[in-house]
């Protein structure tokens, strides 16, 4: 018996660029930990971090997730554009063939699964809990597993880099191609044990979100007064727990293939290859929206906050975004139009899609009706508001288009279809997240960030946006397909040449933004928040500390109006403070989260590879770590009443200096 | 009666938009410059979306920019109301606009995805000619069965005559198009699909696989080769002239994984090659009824059914 | 309209908050188990020249598994019983009666999954044959996770007694159990009956 399965030395890749690589990752990873015991920081770090179970450093944690992969899914769409831009007419580029479909898979399974989930969730952990004014999520320690889960899968992905390959199948990861027959290497099981290990985790953040939406709202709260952007993560988190078992199905049922040799989605053994396409969508098209609705709640907010005026059309809002969750699971088969089904079908699906345009068409308006007859701030956040109302209207439009059967007929895996899913997903997704982390940033570290370089990044985003994708519309429309290595055409090529530039523009943003933050920290006692609310917010996340006690609110705040904190200032009960405090229980920090993390990565590992024996010990010990953790009883402490005085006072001693009281 | 209002509407948006593009040259767009009654129809709806999307677009556009202006915290002599965040009129605009427009567009979609059903074949006085597309790792077989005639990566038709293309793989999914003539459709193992074009010019036209297949996927292109009726002819006498048999012995041997830069051709070809490649993947001797998510006979009655009858 | 959980309460989550998290957590296991349907039923014909479920499917093994585990529903309920009765040895005997039919149920299962890889019916033989051990043991898979739980529940009765916390995990996994039963009775029809029948 082979103790290391698959695993040898030829598992090391020999392609320069990617050793380079993973000589840089090995080094990144030295020096982390050698800096961490050179300022004896390991106790802090397990305390503070590695156990907490509380809501907003484990948002902390997921966004720093989200950055990480951010970086590593760019440089992944630099060296595609780079290669497009060179490959043409005979000249193979710098890449070969495999390398680059590792790179257009990783790219899509990063942004998607390791840089746009754990971003909104990180958001999600930051200000739902403060916006509802609860103490904490409803089940603390699961919010834990949900992050080392995350991060687990995460270090699998990063894993690939040094030992083995990532998948070349793509994102969507469709079968048969994916299959053991034309795939036989570890890649798309790299792809699999990722996506499932993190799938596991979301879906298990979509339950405890739910419910803590749904359970632990502040007294008065009722759902017509929650804030916008807790009603989209409630939408997104009803979409992760109805979609995430569908994903994780077909992971399961395709793993099957490859491991046992079953005959799902296989060409031949009555396996149904179209199956995996349907199923893949059923989770695919909601999980747009899970990605998208979070940053609808940010632009609600920031719209209203720095517009000096209640959100506009919130019942319709709310409305649009019941409507956009429900049809989301409506429309899959768009996905496919070129797939052989017949004429109805596919205008069904088609105008299911285009019912769509209208809930995201009347909150574009409402959104532009809440700037109307406002006070208009320019702050960071509006000006990424601003550059997604237009660019993502665009995408909108195209969308339109491409939900005609007739259109996407042509343009189906076409460059026009990777231009429009980049045009929603970038100002949808990615602006509302960028305004939301300098939006919150403040509360959760007691600083704001520097808005010279933020304004910088919002220009390199914005200008490189259109320099990027406007080219890859017309490319579409030329005919190009997309995923290609090398191509002979050579009227594609000038167009290639400014996406590449636009992608150069966008690379100044990404830049921008790491000098933002590392700007921020520097001059962080200038760009010091000492009230806890730098906006003039209108939501009860801003009524507590920046960064908020552990315990979020000393006395749990009634709510009387829809924005709560701003009819809490008019009516000049803000800062106001409490006559008596009471004990406060808070849950005790748990190294089960971050155990269970380790012990995925150990058994996805193990399983990728083939190390059967591993694969059994470290499932067995994540068993025994939930049992162990569930028989626990004692898992809550006591934050006594004059303890929480001392803190609050020191508060408002320090609110008084500042003369906000 | 619909059809016709939806045709009289569409006729005075495309004079709108003849104006309005009249400026562009989408010469150089291949999706643009159809050759084909497919193509055409799909460059329409293309442009007459992209025109209805306009007057959605330019509004949000112009509005976005002066109300942003317009009340910058700045301007102090705008009108300010803080407390005002409903108004049924706005709503009604708000929903009723994009409900037109979906209205609109709902009935165009219904009759074009009709109209352009790649099953449906295109009217034509001229016998149609079928061609079998076999993809493979990582070329395309073009099976003329009527001919007994093969062809790698060339696509040759003559002008003026529907074509009948069925598709399969040898492998996994691919994606057949030829973008001046409109419609994509996978071609996937075991399975068949069918696609119905056609070409009213001569020329060379670029194809290719537009599905994500390995390595050699981005050289999985061929020529669509639109002729003159005697061109076609000649071409058939080049085919059998210059061609290799191929049975399937032969065939599983070509298929194996390679790039092919130039044409190849086979004559005579095996009979039902076609269906031996999609049987390849069935039980051996017994039909095989697979569910299929659509209710299109992608599947093949393998054994004696009617559509074997058609191969030639 | 909001609870009282942020008002001061004691050691942990009040049991109705945890208990609606665990309904929703079965939603999301009902997702699951309909995906697993849905293949089973498009493929359920695809038997690549091998056999097929009217071939297959022994009836009277299948109603003595169904049997084994309506019947572990029902002791159950009677530990549930107990356990509101504060009745702690009632709680332990009916849990390891509820136990003893819950391996009874595997075992039949694995007994008819070992009889048709035996005769040849392998999950490798066909897309029909691969769906139907995904799904049916799916299903003993759950019901496997929840033998183990039942066994950490025993012990935590025995050592802990029937305190709040204890019980407030027992209802939890009574209603686990149940809808495991429930599942059954779907996998019962779709699978065996239109199998045998079909």
């Amino acid at each position: 018996m082979n103790l290391l399965g698959k695993l040898s030395l030829d598992a090391i890749p020999d392609e320069p660029i990617i050793l380079a690589a993973d000589i840089m990752m090995v080094l990144v990873a030295v020096g982390l930990v050698a800096a961490i015991t050179y300022y004896g920081k390991w106790k802090y770090l397990y305390d503070e971090w590695l156990t907490t179970v509380d809501h907003k450093k484990i948002g902390v944690m997921y966004i720093i997730v989200a950055m990480v992969f951010l970086m590593r899914g760019f440089i992944d769409a630099l060296m595609m554009r780079a290669q497009q831009a060179i490959a043409s007419g005979g000249s193979e580029g710098y890449l070969p063939p495999h390398h680059f479909a590792e790179l257009f898979t990783g790219h899509g399974t990063m942004m998607i699964f390791f840089m746009g989930m754990p971003f909104l969730i990180g958001l999600m952990n930051i200000a739902v809990p403060t916006q509802i004014g609860a103490r904490d999520v409803a089940y603390p320690y699961l919010n834990a597993v949900s992050l080392w889960l995350t991060v687990s899968a995460g270090m699998l992905v990063m894993a690939s880099l040094a030992v083995g390959h990532f998948s070349d199948a793509g994102w969507t990861g469709y079968a048969p191609y994916s299959g053991i027959k034309s795939n036989p290497g570890v890649g798309v099981d790299y792809w699999i044990w990722a996506l499932q290990i993190s799938g596991i985790g979301t879906t298990i953040t979509g339950i405890n979100f739910f419910v803590t939406i749904m359970k632990e709202r502040a007294p008065g709260m009722n759902l017509m007064r929650m804030p916008m952007f807790t009603w989209t993560s409630l939408c997104t988190n009803i979409l992760m727990v109805l979609a995430f078992p569908a994903l994780t199905v077909v992971l399961a049922l395709l793993s099957l293939d490859r491991y046992v040799g079953t005959h799902f989605f296989t060409s031949d053994g009555g396996g149904n290859q179209m199956m995996f396409v349907n199923m893949f969508w059923v989770w695919g098209h909601p999980e747009v929206y899970i990605l998208i609705l979070p940053a609808f709640g940010v632009f609600s907010e920031v719209t209203a906050t720095f517009s000096n005026k209640r959100l506009f059309g919130y019942a319709s809002l709310v409305y649009a975004t019941m409507v956009i969750a429900l049809l989301s699971f409506t429309v899959w088969v768009h996905h496919f139009f070129t797939m052989g089904q017949d004429a109805t079908r596919n205008s069904i699906f088609a105008i299911a899609t285009m019912i769509i345009g209208v809930p995201t068409g009347v909150k574009i308006y409402d959104w532009l009706f809440t700037m109307f007859r406002g006070r208009i701030r320019f702050n960071l956040p509006i000006l990424w508001t601003l550059s997604f109302i237009i660019t993502f209207t665009i995408g909108g439009m195209t969308g339109v288009m491409l939900a005609i059967p007739g259109i996407d007929f042509k343009m189906h895996n076409g460059l026009f279809l990777v231009a429009h899913f980049h045009n929603v997903l970038i100002p949808g997704m990615l602006f509302g997240l960028f305004a939301g982390y300098h939006y919150w940033f403040p509360k959760a570290f007691g600083f704001c960030l520097d808005e010279v370089w933020g304004r910088r990044a919002f220009w390199g985003w914005t200008i490189g946006f259109y320099f990027a994708f406007m080219p890859l519309y017309i490319l579409g429309l030329m005919g190009m397909p997309r995923r290609m290595v090398t191509y002979d055409d050579p009227a594609w090529q000038p167009f290639l040449i400014v996406a590449a530039i636009g992608a150069l523009f966008v690379a100044f943003g990404v830049l921008s933004l790491i000098i933002q933050l590392i700007v921020s920290i520097r001059d962080r006692e200038q760009l010091k928040d000492v009230s806890g609310d730098p906006w003039n917010g209108r939501t009860l996340d801003w009524a507590t500390a920046s960064p908020p006690a552990e315990y979020n609110f000393a006395v749990i705040p009634e709510v009387q109006d829809r924005d709560a904190w701003t009819d809490m200032k008019a009516r000049g009960v803000a800062y106001a403070r409490p006559d008596k405090y009471d004990d406060i229980h808070m849950p005790k920090n748990t190294a089960a989260g971050f155990i269970l993390g380790a012990l995925s990565f150990v058994f996805g590992f193990a399983l990728i590879w083939h190390i059967w024996w591993l694969v059994a010990v470290s499932g067995a010990a994540m068993i025994a770590t939930v049992i162990i953790r569930g028989c626990d009883d004692d898992t809550w402490f006591v934050i006594p009443a004059d303890e929480v005085k001392r803190r609050e006072d020191k508060r408002f001693e320090a609110l008084e200096k500042a003369g906000v009281v | 009666m619909l059809r016709n209002s939806l045709r009289l509407f569409a006729g005075a948006m495309m004079i709108g938009l003849t104006l309005l593009v009249s400026g562009c040259d989408f010469s150089y767009m291949s999706t643009m410059n159809p050759v084909g009654p497919i193509g055409e129809t799909e460059r329409d709806i293309t442009l007459l979306t992209i025109l209805l999307m306009a007057f959605v677009f330019i509004p949000i556009l112009g509005m976005t920019i002066a109300i942003a202006w317009r009340y910058r915290s700045t301007s102090t002599n705008s009108k300010y109301t803080p407390d005002w965040d409903h108004s049924w009129l706005v709503e009604l605009f708000a929903w009723g606009g994009p409900i037109i427009i979906l209205i609109i567009l709902a009935v165009m979609t219904w009759i074009s995805t009709h109209d352009l059903d790649p099953y449906k074949a295109i009217d034509s006085d001229a016998k149609p000619i079928r061609i079998n597309a076999v993809a493979t790792d990582w070329k395309w077989l073009f099976v003329y069965p009527e001919e007994n005639v093969a062809s790698v990566n060339e696509f040759a038709f003559p002008k003026n005559v529907p074509l009948e293309i069925h598709l399969t793989s040898n492998s996994v999914m691919n994606a057949f198009m030829i973008q001046r003539m409109g419609t994509q459709i996978f071609a996937m193992s075991g399975m068949r699909t069918k696609l119905h074009l056609m070409s009213r010019e001569t020329g060379n036209f670029d194809g290719g696989n537009y599905q994500y297949t390995g390595d050699g996927f981005s050289k999985m292109r061929f020529v669509a080769r639109g002729m003159t009726k005697a061109g076609y002819q000649q071409w058939l006498d080049k085919v059998r002239a210059q061609g290799q048999p191929l049975d399937m012995a032969k065939f599983k041997k070509f298929a194996e994984p390679s790039v092919v830069e130039d044409a190849v051709y086979f004559s005579p070809v095996q009979d039902e090659l076609f269906w031996k490649v999609i049987d390849q993947f069935h039980t051996p001797g017994k039909s095989d009824v697979v569910h299929a998510t659509s209710s299109h006979d992608i599947l093949p009655d393998s054994g004696t059914g009617a559509e074997h009858g058609t191969a030639h | 309209m909001s609870h009282g959980a942020n008002t001061v309460h004691g050691a942990s989550r009040p049991d109705t908050i945890v208990n609606f998290g665990f309904w929703v957590y079965l939603m999301s296991d009902v997702i699951l188990f309909s995906m697993l349907f849905t293949m089973f039923v498009v493929v359920s014909d695809n038997t690549f020249g091998g056999p097929g479920g009217a071939e297959l499917f022994k009836l009277r093994d299948v109603f003595f598994e169904t049997m084994a585990l309506l019947f572990s529903s029902i002791t159950f309920g009677f530990a549930m019983l107990s356990m509101h009765a504060k009745h702690k040895g009632g709680v332990l005997l009916w849990l390891l009666v509820t136990f003893i039919f819950g391996v009874l149920f595997v075992t039949l299962e694995l007994h008819e999954f070992y009889e048709l890889i035996h005769e040849g019916a392998t999950p490798q033989t066909s897309a029909f044959l691969s769906a139907f051990f995904t799904l049916v043991g799916t299903h003993g898979t759950h019901v496997t996770f929840g033998l183990i739980w039942i066994l950490v529940m025993v012990g935590q009765v025995a050592f802990k007694g029937v305190t709040p916390p204890v019980a407030s995990r027992l209802f939890r996994l009574a209603l686990f159990w149940h809808f495991l039963d429930i599942v059954w009775i779907a996998v019962f029809s779709t699978v065996y009956l239109s199998g045998v029948m079909g």
